[in-house]
């Protein structure tokens, strides 16, 4: 036999090493943060303290009775974990924003910072953890008498309970930093975690290769009722237990401070998102085997609740059955404390301090520290909690129902559920559908599952369990309206969280949230789209910095007061002296006070002293910052359209000039093939004429062939002007610019057409002063130019003494010469086509060139930097102005 | 800009995968398809029933390990907080 020495020897140094870690871990965070502690495996540790002794013997006990069911409790927060992007993300992200301090705290703050409905979250979280945390202290206290023998198990557990208060207040409220965190508790948690994981694999490692040979042997002849249970085991049962387990590790007042209070980064959850249901795989793959070689080797009579502890005891191994009790001492205590913190900060944020404060307003009593108020409330919260659970397991005396106690446990927490999740998606829930719900759904669930585990000792009679209250039968408290023929546990849930849920939903419906409600509940719902998600706070001017100043040191202690302070002002650029009470100063102290006593109350305290409720520009601005974003977008996709327009309109511009220039083309090419024509027509007929007669005259013969001649000369000349013009046109021919003088270009230019002027007797008249001006230009162009206008204005010249005037002058930046001759000149109508190809004067005759001399003559002015126009002078008389860029 | 657009997509990605296991789960090991499970035989000696419920259990948590180092690059608050500062 073990001895009872040794035992209490391993227990005392187990306990010695935790408080140890605790402290050692405690004091090394305060001089910085420590590296390991920070590890997503130590985060993910710590949220393991979801297998309490409930799981370490119990689910054994469960396996051993119904089979696979116990796997339920494990795959529902599986569950959860694999799909945390969609929910604990959220929560995670909202309780670090927010700077939450439990689930009451995010309740609450949800619903406009009630304290109301905090009261209520923390009542029921109380009523559901008593019991729960009596369950730990039963089981310690049990297994310590399986290893002890009979002995007194209430002084036991009273010690238990003790060491616990002690070690949690010790750990739990030695500072009240803001986000709760307590590092030296994680960090002992975390070794609970790995304990209790080893023992267990070891007793299963022991019983599956040791006492049995092997897996296969362990399942060997057995009925498959106990694997399957004797009913159904995928019945609506299995669905609820998924269910249930699923909430809890979101609900349950512990999970909820070590998942998202303690949580230190946010991807830590990403780890454990796997990892931690690796770590649930690793503590259940054994409770099947040890449960079937329990129910082999063990007598009939033995509790399979405690095979864990037993089985190593029959086969004589002392030091494995040593190590099973620190496993299971290490759930029982890792719980106890967390849970214990958890709810003892519920219990003096929403219901100790909101009465001290209250009683303090009263008394306008200003002076003492708060902080230690707080501190103390912290401390005596948690020697009620494990008291009260002594005093349950006391009151009880440890009966069987305590057995069931986890389920009622879950379900009582399950209450939570519709409020949170309703919460955190659902921008129109409402505080009064939150309450109305909560109320409802704790009110069932005491009724039909919390009472009726009393076995009708507490309240509810056996005789109303039985019949319903006077004899109500549709009123039974496990069948209500009649719904009798399914499992309590199903019945109850169905029940009070159904009636929970759709009270919530309604009630929401058809109530209006305030306005500090709305705001907070789309930070809430919006919280991964606001970037600041700031708390909101209430503030105008009437907030005495004094008093808030008074109120930080009551609460954060005076040097962190101090500090804080001297902070803010340095940033409003006060070196000394206290800041102005400015937005932003009055929702940092809500924020950092939050960290301490929870929003509601420091909402509630700073709301006191600043006076007026009113709501800050900065969660206004949050919360406008959606419709802003819409408004943005659609400001930008106006702008878009608007910019698609006018390309559009520029496209359709561009296309009809396009389809000007084709028309324009067709016309051009259609001329240029009637040019080429005639000359080609008498060309061949000419030819034609001489093959066929062969006895033409050597005379006429010879005037035909110069005909042939000077029709290919045209011809030649034409295709050269066409592709002349072309090449301008298209900007191919660079023209390589001189500087010359234009009067001497002018000057040989009459000189070359001296000959035809002459015979056609023109008299050529030059006036003007452009002597030694110089011109940027190509000689031979611009000549080519000149003899062209000379020449037409010889040409087309109908008057019986012609005569040409040249009237030079010359601007800034141009030289002018003017060509008019007395001829008839070219009429208005007319002007806006004589430089278009093929065009001629009306009163050429015929053969008088392809005209394709002006647009050529223009192509090449405008490729020197210069122009040739149509002008009329103020007697309506036209002349060609040939304009020049000077050098 | 297309490299963004498609880190964009396959975040988008990465986040539908993880729905859809979350969702195989729930239907797995949820009545009626987890009766599939009930059929006699076992698998190294280990019956049927219980071989199914901790092989999709060991799938899930496969699952998650493979998708939460992806799912955490999709958004910057998930990365360190070191790293975080310094982007910013």
């Amino acid at each position: 036999m073990l001895s009872v020495n040794i035992l209490l020897a391993a227990c005392l140094g187990y306990v010695f090493l935790l408080f140890t870690v605790a402290f050692v871990v405690d004091r090394r965070t305060r001089e910085g943060p420590i590296n390991w502690l920070h590890s997503p495996v130590i985060y993910t540790l710590s949220i393991s303290v979801y297998c309490t002794s409930w799981t370490f013997y119990g689910a054994v006990g469960s396996a051993a009775r119904n089979g696979l069911e116990f796997i339920t409790i494990y795959l529902g927060p599986t569950l959860v974990f694999v799909g945390w992007w969609w929910l604990l993300r959220k929560l995670v992200r909202i309780g670090r924003a927010h700077r939450v301090t439990s689930i009451a705290d995010l309740i609450s703050s949800r619903y406009g910072k009630s304290s109301s409905l905090a009261v209520l979250v923390t009542l029921i979280a109380v009523i559901a953890t008593t019991p729960y945390i009596a369950l730990q202290l039963q089981s310690v206290t049990s297994s310590y008498q399986v290893i002890a023998g009979e002995t007194d198990g209430v002084t036991t557990a009273f010690w238990v309970a003790a060491g616990m208060a002690l070690f949690t207040i010790l750990f739990g409220t030695r500072n009240l930093d803001a986000n709760e965190r307590h590092h030296g508790v994680v960090a002992a948690i975390a070794l609970e975690a790995i304990v209790k994981l080893l023992a267990l694999i070891a007793i299963g490692i022991y019983a599956t290769f040791f006492v049995a040979d092997g897996l296969a042997d362990v399942f060997a002849d057995v009925p498959k009722e106990i694997i399957q249970s004797s009913g159904d085991v995928f019945g609506p049962k299995w669905v609820i237990l998924m269910f249930l387990s699923a909430t809890a590790i979101i609900c349950l007042p512990r999970q909820f401070q070590v998942t998202v209070v303690e949580n230190i980064e946010e991807r830590h959850l990403a780890t454990a998102s796997w990892l931690f249901p690796l770590y649930l795989f690793g503590m259940t793959i054994f409770i099947m085997p040890i449960a079937l070689v329990g129910l082999k080797v063990m007598p009939a009579g033995a509790n399979p609740d405690l095979y864990v502890l037993t089985l190593p005891l029959a086969e004589e191994r002392h030091e494995l059955a040593l190590f099973a009790f620190l496993g299971g001492f290490s759930s029982a205590t890792s719980m106890v404390i967390v849970a214990a913190i958890a709810v003892s900060t519920m219990v003096s944020n929403h219901i100790v301090m909101p009465i001290a404060l209250r009683l303090l307003a009263a008394g306008r009593a200003v002076s003492g520290d708060v902080r230690n108020l707080l501190l103390i409330s912290r401390r005596i919260s948690i020697g009620l909690i494990l008291g009260l659970g002594f005093l349950y397991f006391y009151v009880s005396g440890g009966s069987e129902a305590l057995a069931a106690i986890g389920l009622i446990a879950f379900v009582g927490v399950a209450q939570f559920l519709p409020s949170l999740v309703g919460g955190i998606f659902w921008r129109g829930a409402t505080r009064a559908g939150a309450i109305s719900g909560l109320i409802a759904g704790a009110s069932l669930w005491a009724y039909t599952l919390f009472l009726p585990s009393f076995g009708g000792q507490f309240i509810l009679s056996p005789d109303t369990l039985a019949y319903g209250p006077w004899g109500l039968n549709f009123l039974r408290p496990q069948g209500l309206l009649g719904l009798s023929d399914m499992d309590p546990l199903v019945h109850a849930v169905i029940w009070s969280v159904g009636v929970n849920a759709l009270t919530f939903i309604v009630v929401s419906c058809f109530t209006q949230a305030d306005v500090l409600e709305r705001l907070q509940g789309t930070l809430f719902v919006d919280v991964f789209r606001s970037a600041g998600g700031a708390p909101t706070t209430q503030t105008t001017g009437t907030a005495e910095t004094e008093d808030l100043f008074i109120l930080a040191q009551r609460i954060l202690g005076t040097q962190p007061a101090r500090d804080l302070f001297d902070e803010m002002a340095l940033a409003q650029g006060i070196d000394s002296g206290l800041p102005h009470a400015t937005d932003t100063v009055i929702s940092r102290l809500e924020r950092e006070l939050a960290g301490s006593i929870g929003a509601a109350s420091a909402h509630a305290m700073v709301t006191r002293i600043a006076g007026r409720q009113t709501v800050g520009m900065s969660e206004l601005i949050d919360i406008a910052d959606e419709t802003q974003e819409l408004i943005e977008t659609s400001r930008q996709l106006a702008d878009k359209s608007a910019a698609l327009e006018r390309t559009a309109r520029q496209l359709r511009v561009v296309n009809e000039r396009l389809r000007t220039l084709d028309a324009q083309k067709d016309e051009f090419l259609s001329q240029v093939s009637h040019e080429l024509r005639t000359p080609m027509t008498s060309v061949r007929s000419f030819a034609e004429i001489l093959m066929e007669n062969k006895e033409t005259p050597p005379e006429t013969t010879a005037r035909f062939m110069s005909i042939i001649h000077d029709e290919s000369i045209r011809l030649t000349r034409l295709l050269d002007e066409i592709l002349d013009i072309s090449s301008l046109e298209a900007g191919r021919i660079e023209l390589i610019l001189e500087d010359i003088v234009a009067s001497t270009a002018l000057q040989r230019a009459i000189d070359t057409l001296s000959g035809v002027t002459h015979k056609e007797g023109v008299e050529v008249n030059v006036t003007g002063d452009i002597e030694g001006l110089i011109t940027q230009a190509n000689d031979d162009r611009l000549r080519q130019v000149l003899i062209n206008i000379l020449s037409n204005a010889v040409k087309y010249n109908t008057s019986e003494s012609p005569r040409i005037d040249i009237r030079t002058h010359a601007s800034d930046l141009n030289i002018f010469i003017d060509i008019i001759d007395n001829g008839g000149g070219v009429s208005r109508e007319e002007a806006s086509s004589v430089f278009e190809k093929f065009a001629r004067g009306s009163s050429a005759g015929s053969n008088q060139g392809a005209g394709l001399g002006l647009p050529i003559s223009r192509a090449i002015m405008r490729a020197m930097n210069g122009d040739l126009t149509l002008e009329f002078s103020s007697d309506g008389t036209s002349f060609f102005r040939v304009s020049l860029a000077r050098a | 800009m297309a490299g963004n657009s498609d880190l964009q997509l396959s975040r988008r990605k990465t986040r539908d995968k993880s729905f859809a296991l979350l969702i195989l789960g729930v239907v797995l090991l949820m009545p009626p398809i987890v009766r599939t499970s009930l059929f006699e035989g076992s698998v190294f000696g280990i019956p049927y029933t219980v071989f199914y419920m901790f092989l999709v259990w060991a799938g899930l948590i496969a699952g998650a390990f493979l998708l939460s180092s992806r799912l955490r690059d999709t958004d910057k608050s998930l990365q360190s907080d070191a790293n975080r500062e310094l982007v910013e």
